[in-house]
């Protein structure tokens, strides 16, 4: 009994002193080996991943992706905008600028609002043909400044016949008497065509009546570009530029987001502004008004007025897809301009 | 040469002078000429004229070339406008000023006016609490108004523009501003020379594999 006592005491004894001298050595250890190697093996937990997580925790798949691609895309703007600090120098506007629009940058992920079925409307008498919305979608949805991609094409074509045939793209001079100009972009038909064909499900139409591309979804292989009857989609053969010194920071991840290289982009009626009440790009800039945005179930909307007192008319009826994307024949000038001299001359004035 | 020193004196004082004056001319402008009443008191004018050379108003051509002063402005001081709004001028008063006469137009325009109401007529543009605009030159050197808010949400549509803006009340009809340039032709896809190597690579990987499915199941035997 004594002597078990004794082994108990001693292999207590044994065991403090062995626990001692891996505490020292450990101490020791601890001290001597240096920080950064330590840091090497142990992975340290960094506060802004822990909060990311809370945030996570509480959105949706769509919100977290858009998150993600916010930290990427604002990592990959401060390079660039590194870059361009580092050759032209802190000073200059350019990297002020770049820094500034970097900062800015958001990626929203704002769903579609209940009841909402978007239409827009253009008003073929008012335009003038002037491009100015071509250029400013450009802008406002970071397209590839080196892919020369504009989404909204505006077509010339004699008033007394408006057909495709006769169009011309390429004019160079604007208004002419006897003409219209007809901007063409995606007309987020109602049946879809491009839709249908998409063989991985990367487009498709929202409740609210747009049609949509998801870049990470689409593997380019271009069938909705052959399906779509008014060549409203484009594919990026090149990786896109687009300057960070003019970079839009109101970006939607199913919108204007940066695109990656061959995927299919198109019109999105500018998501990021008209899903928060805004209006699309194309619609503010146009110096004569003739562009219309609006809600078709909202009895208060424009596009509720112009099909009311205007009547409309859509490309292609024939295709069947039943376009959102309406022309109309607006009031005329008033009082009616008499032709002044030097016009009747060159064969009879316009409006 | 002393009359040539002098002569250039007299030039450079002459053009200070009239710099000045062109300045505080200036500076009177929104003071001093406006409000309208300083002149027009005295001159108690009955607005059945179509011709001010003074304002640099014609109304017998043009649009408007059917009406007189009293058909918008309220005689004798003329700072009056019909359907109760005052007078504002474009560039020197703001939008939000100058959307107050519209009302003036509504009377011989009501369907634009209502049109311009429901956002069918007209510029429209969205703002945002605390938010502001800034120009960038961009694409092809076109400039473009980016909306910069510190939130996209909660945005509201509203014209952009008051009528006057758009359209000189004196001479309404706007005329057309300058087009941009065509579209660029777009650069050809990438020629395939890539796409053969990956041919190639493809045939040499499959090789590759053929080879070890014949002989590593050999090694495996005679371990």
């Amino acid at each position: 009994m004594r002597s078990m006592v004794e082994k108990i005491d001693q292999s207590k004894r044994e065991f403090l002193k062995a626990a001692a001298v891996a505490a020292s050595t450990s101490t020791i250890a601890f001290i001597a080996v240096k920080r950064e190697e330590l840091q090497k093996l142990l992975t340290p937990v960094k506060l802004e991943d822990l909060l990311l997580q809370d945030r996570e925790t509480a959105k949706s798949p769509l919100e977290k992706r858009a998150l993600e691609k916010e930290a990427e895309i604002r990592k990959w703007c401060e390079a660039e905008a590194e870059k361009i600090c580092s050759s032209m120098g802190e000073d200059s506007d350019a990297c002020k600028e770049a820094r500034k629009r970097c900062s800015m940058i958001k990626v929203k992920a704002t769903e579609p609002r209940e009841g909402t079925r978007y239409a827009m409307a253009l008003d073929v008498n008012k335009c003038i043909g002037c491009r100015r919305c071509a250029y400013a979608c450009v802008m406002e949805n970071n397209q590839g400044r080196n892919l020369r991609i504009e989404w909204i094409k505006v077509l010339e074509m004699p008033r007394e016949e408006m057909e495709i045939i006769y169009s011309n793209m390429d004019y160079k001079d604007a208004p002419k008497p006897g003409m219209v100009y007809v901007p063409v972009a995606c007309m987020h038909c109602e049946d879809p065509p491009c839709v249908m064909v998409c063989p991985v499900r990367a487009t498709w139409k929202e409740p609210d009546g747009i049609v949509i591309v998801d870049y990470d979804r689409c593997i380019g292989c271009r069938y909705c570009m052959t399906a779509c009857p008014y060549g409203a989609r484009y594919f990026n053969w090149a990786k896109p530029y687009v300057p960070v010194t003019e970079i839009n920071p109101n970006m939607h991840i199913l919108g204007n987001i940066p695109r990656q290289v061959h995927v299919v982009e198109k019109c999105t009626w500018c998501i990021q502004r008209t899903r928060d009440g805004g209006v699309p790009a194309c619609v503010e800039v146009c110096p004569v008004g003739a562009r219309v945005f609006g809600d078709l179930n909202d009895p208060e909307s424009p596009i509720r007025r112009v099909i009311e007192e205007y009547g409309a008319f859509v490309l292609k009826p024939e295709a069947g897809t039943r376009p959102r994307f309406f022309y109309f024949f607006g009031p005329r000038r008033t009082p009616p301009r008499e032709p002044s001299p030097e016009e009747t001359t060159e064969g009879g004035g316009r409006g | 040469m002393r009359w040539a020193r002098v002569s250039v004196l007299a030039l450079f004082s002459t053009i200070l002078v009239i710099l000045l004056a062109s300045t505080t001319i200036e500076a009177q402008g929104s003071s001093q000429f406006y409000p309208c009443v300083t002149c027009h008191q005295a001159l108690n004018l009955t607005g059945n004229r179509k011709i001010v050379p003074f304002h640099g108003i014609d109304l017998t051509k043009g649009a408007h070339r059917g009406l007189v002063c009293s058909s918008c402005h309220v005689p004798p001081t003329m700072q009056k406008l019909v359907n109760n709004a005052e007078v504002y001028i474009p560039g020197l008063h703001t939008t939000e000023d100058l959307k107050k006469t519209n009302s003036v137009c509504a009377v011989c325009h009501p369907r634009q006016y209502l049109d311009y109401n429901y956002l069918v007529h007209g510029n429209k543009t969205f703002i945002c609490p605390d938010g502001n605009v800034t120009k960038v030159i961009g694409y092809k050197g076109v400039g473009y108004d980016f909306h910069i808010c510190p939130e996209y949400k909660n945005l509201t549509t509203v014209p952009a523009k008051a009528c006057v803006e758009c359209h000189n009340p004196h001479d309404p009809t706007m005329p057309p501003p300058s087009i941009l340039p065509e579209p660029s032709i777009r650069p050809p896809p990438p020629n395939e020379a890539g796409i053969a190597f990956g041919g190639l690579a493809a045939i040499i990987g499959g090789l590759l594999l053929v080879a070890g499915a014949l002989f590593l199941p050999l090694s495996r035997d005679e371990r």
